[in-house]
């Protein structure tokens, strides 16, 4: 877990992001779900922060700090500038999405609106791969969040959840392991 | 611009068949109100969202009734696997932040809780909180 995502190139990452969202959203891949996947809410978001992460690979402070600006203003959504998760990120709508900019992810996480990870005493949730967070949810502190993980909706997760869980509730508790296939492939 | 009188007009306009303009309102509430209410979805006259209902999310299927007030944060959204979404009947009162998610109805006059995650369906005049939202009693009227 938490790889560093430095080796997928820009194009590559915002190509893994926008089909991911299409399969959510519309089960396809076909260029008709992905314009229309373009059009929904949730993706400039998406390609905001992508396009803040690789300025800031590439040192471009002035433009790193334009693009986390853009995504306040336009789309409502706050993403520290130092985040880093890896490809397949995916806003289902973006609207009160708030992240601190040391949390780290895996690759195919799926965000609600109004989810907030963030720290507690300095220290910052770790996510895995494939996991998706309900709208509302917060995760806060040093917490990690294994792979094929679902948060549900306005939950508030305080503890480490293991792979293959689901977690709810104000604090969260794991309500039961998921033996179906996981959701993305 | 209000959020409402947005999305009344897309509404309009989407029913007399005139392509376009609902679109276009649609990304204008997204943009100028930083809320999700479609023109598809159905509202009574006289609901109305609170505080320019700031980040309210509304899936496109739902049914909200009359005079419903919906607080700040609100979402009335589908729940993963469960294509049903929520039906809310009139006169209710949605706390800010609550979720409404999946195929339930929420009866006249019922009230929902700041931050409630209502999975099930609510009966008619109760008060209902927490996460997931359990029925805290069931209110008395005057006229009923
Ligand atoms: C958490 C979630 C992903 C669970 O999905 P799932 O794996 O299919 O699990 P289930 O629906 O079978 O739920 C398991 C249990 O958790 C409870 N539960 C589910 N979501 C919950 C939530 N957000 N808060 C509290 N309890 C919840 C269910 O009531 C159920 O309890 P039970 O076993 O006592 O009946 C889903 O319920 C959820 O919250 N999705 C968020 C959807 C969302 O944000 N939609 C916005 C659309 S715009």
């Amino acid at each position: 877990m938490n790889p560093s995502h430095e080796q997928h190139s820009l194009f590559s990452l915002l190509t893994e992001d926008v089909q991911a969202k299409s399969r959510w959203c519309y089960d396809s891949i076909h260029w008709r779900s992905i314009v229309k996947t373009l059009l929904t809410d949730g993706t400039a978001a998406m390609m905001w922060y992508r396009l803040m992460q690789w300025s800031r690979r590439r040192r471009l402070v002035p433009l790193e700090l334009l693009f986390n600006k853009l995504n306040v203003i336009c789309c409502n959504c706050i993403i520290g500038r130092g985040t880093d998760f890896g490809p397949g990120l995916v806003f289902i709508h973006s609207t009160g999405i708030v992240i601190n900019g040391q949390v780290r992810g895996g690759a195919h996480i799926y965000l609600e609106h109004q989810v907030t990870i963030g720290a507690e005493r300095r220290a910052n949730p770790v996510l895995g791969d494939r996991v998706f967070i309900g709208a509302g949810a917060k995760i806060v502190g040093a917490v990690t969040i294994g792979d094929d993980v679902k948060i549900g909706a306005n939950s508030v997760v305080l503890d480490d959840i293991p792979s293959g869980m689901t977690a709810v509730g104000v604090p969260a508790k794991v309500v039961r392991v998921r033996n179906e296939p996981s959701m993305v492939s | 611009m209000n959020a409402m009188t947005l999305y009344r007009i897309g509404r309009r306009f989407r029913q007399w068949g005139i392509p376009v303009v609902p679109r276009l309102m649609d990304k204008l509430v997204v943009v100028l109100c930083r809320c999700v209410v479609p023109s598809r979805c159905e509202i009574g006259e006289g609901t109305e969202l609170g505080y320019g209902g700031i980040a309210v999310v509304i899936h496109e299927r739902a049914v909200v009734g009359k005079k419903v007030m919906i607080g700040p944060c609100v979402t009335l959204g589908g729940r993963s696997g469960i294509v049903g979404v929520p039906v809310i009947g009139d006169d209710v009162l949605i706390g800010t932040g609550a979720k409404v998610l999946g195929d339930v109805r929420v009866g006249d006059r019922a009230v929902i809780g700041a931050n409630a995650v209502v999975l099930q369906s609510v009966p008619a005049d109760a008060v209902v909180a927490g996460v997931p939202a359990k029925i805290v009693r069931i209110q008395v009227h005057a006229s009923s």
